[in-house]
């Protein structure tokens, strides 16, 4: 240490060296600079250059900027990953059977449940802030790469044997909210850059204009209204692009006509959120993950919007989360199948592209489960009989909506009799899957051979289904 | 009585719209062969057409095809395919003069022999466009059974006219109103020009409520967005729907009595009072019979 | 209707077809299907454009289909033009093609 009380250490490798990395450990990390992340890959370079083998990887999730890895898993540097999602040139390879060990792929809600009860022991982890002070204490709003809630952060900081912050700015002590706290803190790196602001998110989300997507939204909000949902102090969760965003619009629409106010919004927030939080109609913002600028800005400026970690926001495993509280969810789907099981993981030819999220987490807690997606992905139907892979059981789902009309689980009879007494197009299942085949085809099935290239693992623990490597890709 | 609040343009050269332009709830759908398709694309959009009238299903909804003039090279081939692919109505552009349109009345007759289709299945459309149209759009609109509806086409009038389109439309105002009028002679619809500023949510309601109270019968749209906001302005008011009911209630009333006065809070209702509750009921959505 | 130049119709966008006729005197149909969706339809959309080409007449042709899942209505109207193209024909014998 250069001073009396700093933890910090002049580089990556004195600070490497303090904490001491070894073989086989499990290192972890967040996932809140999303596409512009510059830690994993920084830190898993080092200690490949130190010679450090057989690590198991527990990001919170990762994208297309960790295509490196795939030469860290060849050298040997990492042998197991356990991620919430992967995509690109990684999850290709994945897919293809570059891994001995199956990835394990979890929910948001699972991996702090895993953390928590100690099931899964992290070694170091590896936080990018975009500031702390020299003890430290850190926080997401501050600094050139805010990134706005640390909310996956706080698990591993409080869970991990060891605790190593990389910083691009060491600000003045006391740095104040700390989202991560110096009691938590092993060591502290400056580097000159933790993520990409570009990648990070940008200032404002964009709404998306697509007429396909807004009628999609238009519908579910319908449906939602119908079902008796938009009463005041109501809570809800959407998805943070495409239909599921843009739900947010429609609802905000219903609210107003209704004179209505929510209670809080939760998940992902965006700007639009952060516009009706600061118009009034929503009372509390709970945020685990700051999707744009607007969002991380909110959260330093209004009380009302706070950071909560995965836990409080989704962890089946204590006395109760967030999810719990939800009226209603709106997620994306890849694939739905008869019995309305949700993919979100693999596309539709197989291969490793998606993440699980907090899909399952919000499906199972929410009250009213909306699914949102178009009956054709271009000549692919989005309604099958069996998915690909199930990261959501269809008894969590309860409504499904399609430009083409809307299905309703079969558990839920009273939420059918309010949709078709509202005049909402409502099918079932297996209508829609006959439409879009009517337009499509029936595509010949995807084959895979007997190599499991990964596990997906429900919120509890338990292996809700497997991922097997397409033959197309068997070489 | 078939609606025809929003006419939705589609590009015929557009395969991915054409399949799904009636998920959006336009009254009728138009795929258009002639201004959005280049000359060198004419034939590949016939195509398309013709097979999307053909293997698609539109729910109901009335498919329009607004064909090339007779006097380009592209007209009769048009008529040829889309007679064969099973449209409901030709919408032909720039019509200046009966002639203009009873030609095509021709080459669709003939078509529907060609094809074996039911004689005067296929209904005509006519757009004008010009200031000589405007001034025969009494005639043009007489002039064949088989015509529904005419309809302004706002750019080439004014270019016509030798002036521009304005916010306020006074350019348009006659021509507007000539149509109306014309087509109210004829007992035939009538539908406005396009809007087509997209992202002008405010000045599209203004036009079409503009259109709506000069007595259009709708008015041609160029995206999804407009289709929602069209059925928004004809969308009677609760109070217009209860007194339209009533009305009809009472004509019924009097047809049961054998009465031929129809009267209702002491009042006689005269016949075009009765028609214009039918209408409404037929904008509320409620079925007139 | 006779192959008599290489003529193309369609785009590389999503949802549409790019497809090529050329002569192939004497050789009979050559059809060769390219993108995303021939490992999933690639059957389909070989009766198609062989349908398509029986309906015009056409007993001669080599054809490549390069699609991005378009649907069967899309390739057999960008064939069809192709093939109009290639075979300079003026009108079609739409009765003929359904």
């Amino acid at each position: 240490m250069s001073r009396e009380g700093s933890k910090v250490y002049e580089s990556l490798e004195r600070a490497l060296d303090a904490v001491g990395v070894e073989s086989g450990m499990t290192v972890s990390f967040h996932h809140h600079f999303r596409e512009g992340d510059l830690v994993v890959n920084m830190v898993v370079e080092a200690l490949a250059r130190r010679g450090v083998r057989d690590l198991t990887l527990a990001p919170s999730s990762l994208t297309s900027v960790h295509a490196p890895l795939v030469g860290r898993v060849k050298d040997g540097t990492i042998r197991s990953i356990r991620t919430s999602g992967l995509r690109g040139p990684l999850a290709d390879a994945i897919s293809a059977g570059l891994m001995d060990e199956p990835i394990l792929v979890h929910s948001h809600g699972g991996r702090a449940r895993a953390m928590d009860s100690g099931e899964v022991a992290v070694d170091v982890a590896f936080l990018g802030v975009p500031a702390c002070d020299e003890r430290g204490n850190a926080n997401g709003t501050a600094g050139r790469s805010a990134c706005g809630s640390l909310g996956y952060a706080m698990v591993d900081a409080r869970n991990a044997r060891k605790v190593v912050l990389l910083t691009e700015e060491i600000a003045p002590y006391p740095l104040g909210p700390a989202s991560i706290r110096q009691d938590q803190v092993d060591a502290v790196v400056k580097v000159d850059s933790v993520g990409d602001p570009a990648g990070i998110g940008k200032g404002a989300t964009r709404m998306t204009r697509d007429p396909r997507e807004l009628l999609i939204a238009s519908n579910a909000a319908r449906a939602i209204e119908a079902v008796g949902v938009v009463r005041d102090g109501f809570s809800l969760q959407t998805g943070s692009g495409g239909a599921s965003l843009a739900v947010v619009r429609f609802l905000r629409e219903a609210m107003l006509r209704r004179g209505v106010k929510a209670s809080f919004a939760l998940g992902g927030i965006t700007s639009q959120l952060v516009r009706l939080h600061e118009e009034g109609l929503v009372g509390a913002l709970l945020d685990t993950q700051s999707f744009d600028l607007d969002a991380a800005r909110s959260l330093a400026a209004n009380p009302g919007h706070r950071e909560i970690d995965a836990a409080y926001y989704a962890s089946p495993g204590g006395k109760g989360c967030a999810v719990d509280a939800l009226d209603v969810v709106v997620l994306s789907a890849m694939e739905v199948d008869l019995e309305l099981n949700v993919n979100v993981i693999t596309g539709s030819d197989g291969v490793i592209r998606g993440a699980s999220g907090g899909h399952c987490d919000t499906a199972a807690g929410a009250a009213l489960t909306v699914v949102v997606a178009p009956l054709l992905r271009g000549r692919l139907p989005t309604v099958m009989d069996r998915v690909t892979t199930v990261v959501t059981p269809g008894r969590s789902v309860d409504l499904l909506v399609t430009d083409r009309g809307m299905a309703v689980n079969p558990r839920r009879p009273e939420l059918l009799e309010a949709l078709t007494r509202a005049g909402l197009p409502v099918r079932d299942v297996a209508w829609l899957k006959r439409l879009a085949e009517s337009y499509t085809g029936v595509p010949r099935p995807v084959e895979f051979d007997d190599r499991v290239v990964g596990l997906v693992e429900y919120r509890d623990g338990s292996v809700i289904d497997t991922i097997r490597r397409p033959k197309a890709l068997a070489r | 009585m078939r609606l025809r609040r929003s006419m939705l343009y589609v590009p015929g050269n557009a395969p991915a719209m054409l399949r799904d332009a009636h998920i959006y709830g336009p009254d009728s759908v138009m795929f258009d062969l002639e201004d959005s398709v280049s000359p060198r694309e004419k034939d590949a959009a016939r195509h398309l057409v013709f097979r999307a009238l053909k293997d698609y299903d539109y729910a109901g909804v009335e498919r329009v095809v607004r064909v090339n003039g007779l006097d380009t090279p592209y007209g009769l081939e048009d008529i040829q395919a889309v007679v064969a692919g099973g449209v409901d109505a030709v919408r032909l552009p720039k019509t200046d003069c009966p002639e203009d349109l009873l030609a095509v009345e021709r080459a669709v007759e003939a078509a529907e022999r060609r094809f074996g289709r039911p004689s005067g299945s296929v209904k005509l459309i006519a757009a004008i466009e010009s200031a000589r149209g405007i001034l025969s759009a009494r005639e043009i609109a007489a002039c064949s059974p088989r015509l529904v509806a005419i309809a302004i086409g706002a750019e080439d009038f004014v270019t016509d006219l030798h002036t521009t389109r304005s916010p306020e439309g006074v350019e348009l105002l006659a021509a507007r109103s000539l149509l109306v009028m014309a087509a109210r002679a004829a007992g035939i619809m009538a539908i406005d020009t396009v809007f087509t500023g997209v992202d002008d949510e405010e000045g599209f309601l203004r036009e079409a409520r503009l259109a709506k109270q000069l007595g259009f019968d709708g008015k041609s749209v160029i995206h999804p967005s407009q289709v929602a906001l069209i059925r928004f302005v004809y969308e009677p008011s609760p109070e217009e729907i209860a007194k339209a009911r009533r009305v009809v209630e009472a004509a019924a009333d009097a047809e049961a009595k054998g009465s031929g006065v129809v009267s209702l809070d002491g009042k006689m209702i005269d016949k075009p009072i009765v028609e214009r509750a039918l209408r409404v009921l037929a904008l509320a959505g409620e079925a007139s019979e | 209707m006779t192959i008599v130049n290489e003529a193309s119709a369609g785009t590389a966008e999503s949802g549409d077809a790019r497809v090529t006729v050329r002569p192939n005197a004497g050789g009979g149909i050559a059809l060769e299907l390219r993108g995303p969706s021939v490992a999933r339809y690639g059957d389909e959309i070989r009766a198609v454009a062989l349908s398509t080409l029986e309906a015009l007449g056409v007993a001669d042709a080599a054809v490549t289909v390069d699609e991005k899942g378009a649907l069967d209505a899309t390739i057999r109207a960008r064939l069809a033009a192709a093939a109009g193209r290639a075979a300079g024909a003026g009108d079609m014998p739409w009765e003929a093609m359904s």
